[in-house]
């Protein structure tokens, strides 16, 4: 799961390819920036909901997945992850891992 | 000349048949595209802030008559007691600082065919896209003797500000063994749940200062958000202070008389010490004037940009319009305005609209460490509405521990504090 998810995430940034990081980063924002009313503006949260801003994009997208699955046990996100094809939640930990 | 009624609302283009025809004039490429986005609640001042956000060559003006906006979400902590008004009362500096012209005013006339806003104060407004974020109004006489009059006495405190105080303020001054009444309209409304979350809080000022005090909510619905998480609170936290009468109990309110201090069901005519009415709602008055309701009392939109489906280049988000699936819920507004931003900014720069998912997260509190939640993420659907994806919108777990509803309501209070920071931080 882990692995395939790394190819996965390989796979979206080298069909961005050189130049299509910023067209890439606008496509992820209109997701993104829904994930913002509770995880703050830019992943950047006050009080006990995660920040999302430079978080590992990897380990963020693998535990969308599990919380998607129900391999881990959450409260929003057992049922938020499950809106997103795992192409988009690719892209969305791109665009959170990527904010500082 | 405040109020917006047919009569004194000026609309330029009169027939809802021209409207329909008109098409948004070509933005020139040399010109910086103008917004005007008309109130400055969640929807309003969500969308004036992700517009500089998405694109700082446009010029936003955002148009709002009070100099303080106060959240209906949290309010419900200030009726009963457990955190202050200011606490929740946000201005409009930071909207400013980003770049938005903020205008205390209000709209008096648009004209839709040289997209015009004039303002009470004289002031002009051209637009090359309009956003409309009026909220709700209250539909007086709804129910019948429930006027603006009537509010004085009965508070509906279901717009945040004096009313909220107005109801706090009476359930201080009423003596221990008192009755108070929670009257409930049937749907649609503003926030499904926030009723309920309102008769628990004050359920939990009852117990703790007068506990020989009961509560009943009288509704006009069967069943309503978040049922039995509520109910499940009730019978833990406050058993023996609150009971909810559904309509088919004799729950709907038919009418009042404030004077009186009479609140009559279908069949029961009650006393309360304490009546909170809750009336039914409608679009906020200038989407009504302009007949972007079609007479419906909510406003039909494109879910992907959500431009109004009467009027061309006049966009609506937020409580005013008819969300599918979403609720009517602040966050709801923030998610919608989100999306109608970047639209409103795909169609001004000449790019594809693009494919959105809106979400929506509903916290509330039965008790300040006991918080519950319903989810859910959405989409355009086929038939012009939004509709959830399939198995994303669910709520809290019953049964969950003490320690799982106190982590939730520290969730609910990280939440307010993020989205409260999106528009007005």
């Amino acid at each position: 799961m882990r692995a395939a998810a790394f190819i996965l995430s390989t796979a979206v940034f080298l069909s961005a390819g050189i130049g299509g990081a910023a067209a890439q980063e606008r496509d992820a924002a209109i997701l993104a920036n829904a994930c913002m009313s509770c995880h703050g503006v830019d992943g950047k949260s006050q009080g006990v909901i995660p920040a999302l801003a430079g978080q590992d994009a990897r380990e963020m997208a693998q535990l969308m997945k599990d919380y998607a699955s129900g391999a881990v046990k959450g409260t929003a996100m057992n049922f938020i992850a499950k809106g997103y094809t795992l192409d988009q939640i690719d892209a969305i930990a791109a665009f959170f891992s990527a904010r500082k | 000349m405040t109020s917006l009624t047919r009569r004194n609302f000026v609309v330029a283009a009169a027939a809802g048949a021209t409207l329909a025809a008109l098409r948004p004039a070509r933005v020139f490429a040399q010109a910086r595209p103008r917004v005007v986005v008309i109130g400055g609640g969640f929807g309003g001042a969500s969308v004036a802030r992700w517009l500089r956000r998405t694109d700082d060559g446009i010029d936003v003006t955002l148009v709002e008559r009070n100099a303080r906006f106060v959240t209906c979400p949290f309010s419900n902590l200030v009726v009963g007691g457990q955190r202050s008004i200011e606490s929740i009362s946000f201005g409009y500096d930071a909207v400013r600082r980003a770049g938005v012209d903020v205008v205390q005013d209000t709209a008096t006339a648009i004209d839709p065919v040289a997209r015009r806003v004039t303002l009470q104060g004289g002031r002009v407004l051209t637009y090359d896209r309009l956003v409309l974020a009026p909220g709700i109004q209250l539909v007086w006489n709804g129910i019948e003797g429930y006027d603006e009059a009537a509010s004085d006495i009965m508070p509906h405190a279901w717009q945040a500000g004096p009313q909220t105080l107005l109801l706090r303020r009476k359930l201080e001054a009423m003596d221990d063994g008192g009755l108070v009444v929670v009257a409930v309209p049937d749907n649609p409304y503003r926030c499904p749940p926030g009723p309920y979350e309102r008769a628990s809080l004050i359920a939990g000022y009852l117990k703790a200062n007068k506990p020989k005090s009961k509560l009943i909510v009288l509704d006009a619905k069967e069943t309503f958000s978040k049922q039995p998480l509520f109910q499940e609170a009730w019978k833990n936290l406050y058993p023996g202070i609150v009971e909810w009468r559904p309509k088919s109990q004799s729950g709907r309110v038919v009418s009042v008389k404030a004077r009186e201090g009479v609140v009559s069901t279908e069949f029961d005519d009650l006393k309360p010490a304490v009546a909170n009415i809750i009336p039914p709602q409608r679009a906020g008055q200038i989407a009504i004037a302009l007949g972007l309701d079609e007479g419906k009392g909510f406003c039909t939109v494109d879910p992907r940009t959500f431009e109004s489906k009467v009027a061309p280049g006049i966009h609506l988000v937020g409580d005013a319009i008819v969300p599918g699936a979403m609720p009517k819920s602040g966050f709801a507004a923030n998610s919608q305005a989100k999306v109608c931003a970047r639209a409103i900014v795909s169609l001004l720069r000449s790019r594809p609209v693009e494919e959105p998912i809106l979400l929506n997260t509903c916290y509330s509190y039965a008790a300040t460490d006991h918080g519950f939640a319903i989810f859910g993420a959405f989409r355009p659907g086929d038939t012009g509405l939004i509709v959830d994806i399939p198995g994303t919108v669910g709520t809290s777990p019953l049964g969950a521990s003490a320690q799982d509803r106190a982590l939730e309501a520290r969730y609910a209070e990280s939440w307010y504090s993020n989205i409260t920071a999106d528009m007005f931080a």
